[in-house]
């Protein structure tokens, strides 16, 4: 049974992943946490994907195997490269600050699209360079990292 | 301490200051005996046996005869004519007999004391310069191993001899400029253990030089397979502070190296499918061989590279330690900068790997399956691509400009020996020989482990280096505090940063880690779980800090932001507090009056903090004050809470809300010590902005004139009534002008995030000496010195 927590917060993410990631062969969430959710939600929408969960934390990533969603202890800073590998999307829900380095680090790496969800008070954060915003009828729901077409109005 | 002429000694008895008769790895291995590390036991026998064998037959003349003839040359055919006719009477000359019977001996006592007549031993070389500090010469002389038998043992020992003058151990010394002559060689005897799992264990990360990790590789079988970069490896990772296990890799395992009981020659065999993929260490193990590791890091007071093998025996699991050696590519340079990558666009990868040796290099890639193929396509800085290198490749890695390989993990041949030249290097880039194309040009990322098509320009930039780290931080007048969100990185922070203190130490990351939404942690009993989270996370932060200030801003969720939490949807949907905008709802100090039980668990930990743990550099702000009687209010409760002001106790407001600008007089009397500019929320505010709604935010700028009126306001009525100001929201960070704007302006501090605070506090000095000589020029002009705006020119 998947908790509701999700169905305002990340529901408008969830569609966009699935209207643009219909194809996706694996799909990864980082820094997962407690919040399964979101990725419970992504893996019925796109039932022909992998989806990996990853915590620095190892102790919570054991108890976040939810069907077939594979959980794995790494840390992002020091990724194991070999986990994200053939990833078409790699996103992360409320990141700290600090890590986003090596999360556009690690995207660059595997080639994967990024997308990022920050707390609002280091939304800021992500105004610059490469950044862009994924606006879901006309509201900012999130931030793209090297991608052009991200708006879906 | 063994005799100087002594031609056998045993492990035991041999320290590491013996390096000259034992060789480096005897020496060490004697080392880690005497301190009870587990060391398979064994004998050496040593360099001055060596010296009496080249004397007594006569052949050390002929040897520097043939090695003169090659000197100089950086032609790796050369070296291996040198080294075959060199061998070839090495290996033939008669061992003197006091030599081979001192070596005989030795071995009986070996068998006695493991109690196996015919104990099969593991004969390695141990040069006098092999292993030393600065040159790791990664397995440059030959081992032999599974040797059975007092005949065969001295027929090994002598074949060790020669391994002295293999081409790559030869090219090594060249490159390193230890004299041939110089260079003797001793032999360590060994009981062999019968691996049944091996490995090789780093102090730190080779990856990153990160020294807080060990990482530990690891495969079933002896441990030549993964050192050769056969098989790729179990990868492990624990925390060197909590020694806990926070990472690990399980692979499939086809192939192990095993020793065949007919020949006594070590085979690849293919693993039982039932093994393949299973974890060759358990995570018992594991943290046994990190303790260890630590053990023998400690002992060395030096990053260390370790080799270890596991024997499954009747009572049980044995740990040895087969060698260790100083790590030698990271320990030359300073701890991990964390400095950002510049941002790659424009690129095709071509493939991905594990980024061994960070460093980048474009050029034509060589696509060479053996060393005969490299000899004669390899070019100065060309791409050396190939399936896994050996000792053998060395002369060929030497000159690539990068490496990569298809195989092996980052405790392989390739990596290692490319760590230590110096060389960008990718390892595991599975079907690069296939995908990559000889003569074609390409781009290695070795920082990233991609390979792209073509030369890559901005790849290439960014090897240039962009901002040198000025050898002298300056000392700035305003203060230049850091953000912090997550704790665990806030030691890093302080040390790399030199920030003057942090201005924003962020709560939301602390209760996300909590993870539960607060009020249902408290309906089930578990509100001191919140206060020792929160403790422990502040404790993280003021400890490296201390005692430079650290400001720590109280949750200030959004109300929809506490929804990811469980329990969110019961507190926040169905209690009403989600609304439709929640930038401006149910959040800030209002919520601590409305919630106070809550606010109070806040105050608890930070209370916990300074009595406790007697951390009182650690002060309190709150944020998005909206009204006085708000903020009244909220410091009863934490005056009630035994947080009140005090010398060593400052509390703070942020500057969010247009009402605190107008009324920052009120609220300086109702007693605060400092203010800090939150400039996203203010900027919102103040232009009526919402900041999620895309269609506006081509008007949202923090230097609106608008804004910066507001700014100035409150630092002059603050710095005339003696309360600090400072600045924590991005505008410093993005907009240099800014900055410039609050020096002016007389701003105490200035607070941003970790990978702007050196480049603030330049900007920061140099606009400080521009307000001094401004100043300066005013006071000669106001003087009378009406050339005081003018040049001067030399009469």
């Amino acid at each position: 049974m998947i908790p509701d927590t999700s169905r305002i917060l990340f529901e408008p993410l969830v569609d966009w992943i699935k209207q643009n990631y219909s194809d996706a062969r694996k799909v990864i969430e980082i820094g997962v946490g407690h919040r399964i959710d979101v990725a419970a939600r992504i893996s019925e929408a796109l039932p022909n994907a992998e989806i990996l969960v990853t915590d620095k934390d190892e102790s919570w990533v054991r108890s976040r195997n939810a069907g077939r969603i594979r959980a794995i202890a790494d840390d992002v800073m020091f990724p194991t490269l070999n986990l994200y590998r053939g990833a078409s999307l790699i996103y992360c829900l409320h990141p700290p600050g600090e890590i986003l380095p090596g999360l556009e680090r690690l995207a660059n790496g595997v080639g994967a699209d990024l997308l990022v969800v920050p707390i609002r008070d280091e939304q800021h954060d992500l105004s610059q360079n490469n950044w862009r915003e994924l606006v879901v009828r006309g509201r900012i729901i999130g931030w793209l990292f090297n991608k052009r077409a991200c708006s879906v109005r | 301490m063994p005799k100087p002429d002594a031609i056998v000694v045993r492990l035991e008895d041999v320290r590491k200051d013996d390096i000259s008769l034992v060789g480096g790895k005897c020496a060490n291995l004697g080392e880690l005996t005497a301190k009870g590390i587990h060391v398979p036991p064994g004998f050496a026998v040593t360099a001055e046996a060596f010296r009496r064998f080249l004397e007594e037959t006569k052949i050390g003349e002929i040897i520097h005869k043939t090695l003169g003839s090659s000197n100089g040359s950086k032609d790796p055919k050369q070296y291996e004519e040198a080294s075959e006719e060199i061998r070839k009477i090495l290996e033939s000359a008669p061992m003197p007999e006091d030599i081979a019977g001192k070596v005989r001996t030795a071995y009986r006592d070996l068998c006695e004391k493991t109690g196996d007549k015919n104990v099969t031993v593991a004969v390695r070389s141990s040069a006098t310069s092999e292993d030393l500090p600065d040159a790791s010469f990664a397995g440059q002389q030959d081992t032999y191993l599974n040797v059975s038998g007092e005949d065969q043992l001295v027929h090994y020992v002598q074949k060790c001899w020669g391994s002295l003058y293999t081409p790559r151990a030869i090219f090594y010394r060249e490159e390193k400029g230890f004299p041939h002559d110089k260079v003797l060689i001793s032999v360590g005897v060994q009981k062999m253990v019968r691996s049944n799992c091996s490995g090789v264990a780093f102090t730190l990360d080779p990856i990153n030089g990160d020294p807080s990790k060990i990482v530990i590789e690891s495969t079933w079988g002896l441990g030549e397979a993964l050192v050769a970069g056969i098989v790729r490896p179990d990868r492990f990772i624990v925390d060197k502070g909590t020694m806990q296990l926070i990472h690990k890799e399980i692979v499939p395992k086809m192939i192990e190296h095993v020793p065949n009981d007919k020949t006594g020659l070590t085979i690849q065999s293919d693993v039982p499918a039932e093994r393949r993929n299973v974890s060759s260490l358990t995570d018992e193990q594991v943290i046994e061989i990190a303790k260890v590791a630590v053990d023998i890091e400690d002992h060395y007071h030096t990053p260390q590279d370790i080799e270890f093998a596991v024997e499954h025996g009747t009572a049980g699991s044995s740990l040895y330690i087969v060698q260790t050696r100083p790590e030698t590519f990271w320990s030359k340079m300073k701890s991990p900068t964390g400095e950002t990558d510049s941002h790659i666009i424009h690129r095709v990868a071509v493939v991905h790997g594990l980024p061994a040796s960070p460093g980048m290099h474009a050029g034509r890639a060589k696509v060479v399956p053996t060393t005969l193929e490299a000899g004669r396509l390899m070019k100065n800085k060309d791409i050396l691509v190939t399936r896994m290198t050996n000792p053998d490749w060395v002369p060929y890695m030497k000159i690539a400009g990068a490496i990569v390989t298809e195989d092996g993990g980052t405790t392989c041949h390739a990596a290692i020996v490319s760590r230590e030249m110096g060389i960008p290097c990718i390892v595991g880039a599975r079907n690069a020989t296939k995908l990559m194309q000889t003569g074609q040009e390409y781009t290695v990322d070795a920082k990233s482990g991609v390979v792209y098509n073509g030369l890559v320009e901005e790849i290439l930039k960014a090897t240039q280096p962009q901002h040198e780290i000025p050898t002298v931080i300056p000392i700035t007048s305003t203060k230049i505090y850091v953000n912090i969100s997550l704790p665990e990185l806030a030691d890093k922070v302080a040390r790399e940063t030199h920030a003057d203190g942090v201005g924003l130490l962020r709560a939301e990351h602390m209760m996300l880690s909590v993870g539960k939404h607060p009020r249902l942690l408290i309906e089930e009993g578990g509100g001191e779980k919140m206060v020792d989270a929160f403790a422990e996370g502040v404790r993280k932060v003021a400890t490296p800090f201390a005692p430079r200030p650290v400001v720590y801003r109280c949750l200030d969720f959004k109300p929809d932001e506490f929804l990811g939490l469980p329990g969110g949807e019961k507190y926040e949907r169905e209690a009403g507090h989600v609304g439709p905008n929640p930038l401006l709802g149910f959040r800030g100090t209002f919520r601590y009056v409305k919630e106070p039980d809550i606010f109070r668990l806040e105050c608890r930990a930070i209370k916990k903090v300074r009595e406790e743990y007697k951390l009182t550099n650690v002060h309190v702000m709150l944020p998005f004050v909206r009204t006085l009687e708000d903020f009244r209010n909220a410091k009863k409760i934490l005056e009630e809470e035994g947080l009140k002001r005090g010398p060593d106790f400052k509390l703070w407001i942020m500057v969010e809300v247009p009402s605190t600008v107008l009324l920052i007089d009120k609220f300086v009397d109702e007693g605060i010590d400092g203010i800090s500019f939150g400039t996203n929320d203010l900027t919102m505010l103040i232009l009526g902005i919402d900041r999620d709604d895309a269609s506006i935010q081509e008007i949202y700028d923090e230097r609106n004139l608008a804004v910066l009126r507001a700014m100035s306001h409150v630092i002059r009525v603050c710095s005339e009534k003696g309360v600090t100001t400072s600045i924590c929201g991005q505008a410093p960070s993005n907009y240099p002008e800014v900055v410039e704007f609050l020096v002016r302006e007389g701003a105490v501090s200035m607070s941003v995030n970790p990978d702007k605070v050196i480049e603030t506090k330049l900007l920061v000095a140099a606009i400080e000496q521009k307000l001094i000589l401004e100043g300066m020029r005013k006071m000669r002009q106001a003087n009378g010195d009406q050339g005081a705006m003018q040049p001067r020119w030399p009469k």
